[in-house]
């Protein structure tokens, strides 16, 4: 029997609950946004007692369905001022549905400033000092939390800019490799768990999980020709084991959307050197890997694992996001240069995304040069060290930018924007402008749809719609996107995909049944959003972009209030 | 058909060709030769006949290309499937 596991950080009491019938068939986005409507005052302080801190599995949590253990976090965001649900990959997930808990409600803050830990096993769940490891890096930690309690458990943890309550901190996962590389990184949610006292999750659990099924010949059938689907696919089975998602940096160059020298330009002469291709060419000789998997059971496995050119691990994943944001758009085209940004930024825990765009503000303003390498990670490190300058960049790019006198800040609702120029890829504009998640492509992302012109209005605002219900869906199941995305564009793999939901909850579902899933979390999160202070005017792109031409498309925003106002109308 | 009027395109495919070519690898540059004049959309015919439905975006020599862009000695092109960012 499922439970909720409720932690009052103030008197460190840790009670389990039962769940309400009414969340039964919510899970990880979907639940986050119920709980938090329920609970939360939207006009909270983020980082303060009243706001709440949700950890979840979603609704396909523990079941046979590969690539299904994501771990969404979430609660009022200190970088948007907005609901933020993010979530990752790593074992955490699949660990919280063998323990049969639906959900970890953190609350309040403890009134004597101690920092602990949760413990959870089969047997019981305890908050434990946190002493011995306030002040570590995310690697340091998990190796100590290893050492201490066994190399199988999962983690989820704050580095040290959780800790100091930066605005672009993470929650780490690990790997299956006891890693601490898999974020749950936009929105500055390390720093809402940092503000409960709780440096880490740790999960002691193994064997199978106890998940019920309505029809389990059903579910397992579908899964069966799902998996066959999926293994088929050009893109799940071929271009994201090959060359993981950096696969994408030649594409969105050719597209003429990779966000250069802080979203001045779209297309970029050195792309070729950050490639996947290059990428994968490099890893064959130094030991590195591709085809990588994050959780077990994954059978996309996009992940990677990064060595250097004397053959050493430096970091494991490296994303498109990643080296697009830390790349191209502050000019640096060397991967090894990206690899240690990348290392960096885990360990500390902040977000690679939100801390490239924060770099490119510095450069923008001449703090450095475009492409100074050595420069870039000086400016991390002074984050790191803490120094004054370094606590304004932990905030974010927008503070940064505004602290700096930059014009042209690529944030929405205070977010950084991530691997997409929205002139050059206008759907995905209309997704960072109105969800409710600020300016994040894992929203809904609409690439590749070759039937809507990328550089033209006409068409995205539907395009986007239908992509922010699928993910929010995505999100809400628990299930990797990689996996659904392209397979789902295909009707017979769809039909597998509904008999795997009645399989596992019963009845008949047809599309509206399952999106609808994604429809009900965007509505819950809208409403937490107006409540927050929110309206329609809040739904913009970056000023600069409605005015300055995009060399590479031509192109500028030119969607109105109204266009943006069409879209997710829940 | 006189050497003359053929050209030769790089390809680098991240969709398996239906049709059979020799030398395929998955995101691999391989060559071809085509005649002269001949468009993008009549070489995605010529190489994805089963499957052109999964094709997203084609870029030549680094940009997006319309499917009815006349194809030229020395082209790379670069050929996506359907795909969601990550
Ligand atoms: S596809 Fe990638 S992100 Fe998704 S579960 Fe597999 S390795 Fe993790």
């Amino acid at each position: 029997m499922q439970k909720i596991l409720r932690i009052k950080t103030n008197t460190k009491a840790v009670l389990f609950e039962e769940v309400k019938t009414e969340y039964a068939m919510l899970g990880g986005r979907g639940l986050i946004a119920k709980i938090l409507n329920d609970e939360v005052d939207p006009k909270c302080d983020p980082t303060g007692p009243e706001n709440k801190l949700i950890v979840c599995g979603g609704l396909l949590n523990g079941t046979m369905l590969p690539c299904t253990g994501r771990l969404s976090v979430g609660g009022k965001s200190p970088l948007t001022g907005g609901i933020k649900e993010a979530n990752a990959g790593g074992t955490a997930g699949q660990m919280l549905g063998k323990l049969d808990i639906k959900a970890i409600i953190f609350e309040n803050k403890p009134a004597d400033n101690k920092w602990s830990i949760l413990k959870i096993d089969q047997d019981k769940a305890e908050l434990l000092p946190a002493d011995k490891y306030v002040g570590m890096g995310n690697y340091a930690l998990s190796a100590e939390l290893r050492k201490d309690f066994g190399d199988k458990i999962g983690i989820v943890s704050v580095g040290v800019a959780g800790e100091r309550g930066y605005r672009n901190s993470t929650l780490q996962v690990n790997d299956m490799e006891g890693n601490p590389v898999r974020a749950a990184a936009r929105g500055g949610l390390g720093s809402v768990l940092g503000s409960k006292g709780i440096k880490a999750i740790v999960l002691d659990v193994t064997g199978a999980a106890n998940v019920e099924y309505a029809d389990k010949e059903k579910f397992v059938a579908a899964n069966k020709k799902f998996i066959a689907a999926v293994k088929a696919h050009p893109v799940t089975g071929g271009m994201f084991p090959n060359l993981g998602t950096a696969g994408l940096v030649n594409m969105i160059n050719g597209l003429g959307a990779l966000p250069t020298n802080n979203f001045s330009d779209g297309r970029w002469d050195k792309a070729e050197n950050i490639s996947g291709e290059k990428l994968a060419e490099m890893q064959s000789t130094r030991g590195g890997k591709n085809g990588h998997r994050c959780m077990p059971g994954c059978v996309v496995c996009c992940s990677n694992v990064i060595h250097d050119e004397k053959g050493n691990y430096v970091t494991s994943s490296l994303e498109f996001e990643t080296i697009a944001l830390a790349g191209s758009n502050i000019g640096i085209d060397s991967l090894d240069v990206i690899a240690k940004f990348d290392r960096l930024c885990d360990d500390f825990g902040i977000d690679t995304i939100e801390t490239g765009g924060t770099l490119g503000v510095c450069m923008e303003a001449g703090k450095m040069q475009f492409g100074d390498g050595e420069a870039a990670l000086k400016l991390l490190q002074e984050m790191i060290e803490g120094t004054d300058f370094g606590n304004i960049l932990g905030q974010g790019a927008e503070v940064t930018g505004k602290y700096l006198g930059v014009k042209r800040i690529p944030t929405v609702k205070g977010q950084t924007l991530a691997g997409y120029d929205p002139r050059g890829l206008k759907g995905i504009g209309v997704t960072y402008a109105t969800s409710p998640m600020g300016g994040d492509h894992t929203a809904g992302n609409p690439l590749g749809v070759p039937t809507v012109d990328p550089y033209k209005k006409e068409g995205q605002v539907e395009l986007s719609t239908q992509m922010q219900v699928f993910m929010a869906t995505c999100d809400s199941l628990g299930t990797c996107m990689m996996i659904l995305n392209a397979p789902l564009g295909e009707p017979e793999n769809l039909g597998y995909f509904l008999e795997i939901m009645s399989g596992k909850f019963d009845g008949e579902w047809d599309p509206d049944k399952l999106f609808g899933i994604g429809v009900q979390t965007i509505a819950l999160e809208k409403a937490f959003n107006k409540g927050a202070g929110f309206t329609a005017k809040d739904d913009k792109l970056p000023s600069f972009m409605y005015t300055e031409v995009l060399p590479s498309t031509g192109t500028v925003i030119d969607f109105t209030e109204e266009d943006m106002a069409m879209a997710i109308p829940f | 058909m006189s050497q003359n009027n053929l050209i030769t395109v790089t390809i680098r495919s991240h969709v398996p060709p239906s049709a059979d070519v020799k030398d395929f690898q998955f995101g691999k540059p391989f060559q071809l030769g085509l005649e002269y004049n001949a468009n993008l959309q009549a070489l995605l015919q010529k190489l994805f006949p089963e499957n052109i439905k999964d094709l997203g975006f084609i870029a030549v020599n680094g940009k997006l290309a319309a499917r009815d862009r006349s194809l030229l000695e020395g082209d790379v092109i670069y050929i996506y499937s359907l795909v969601a960012g990550g």
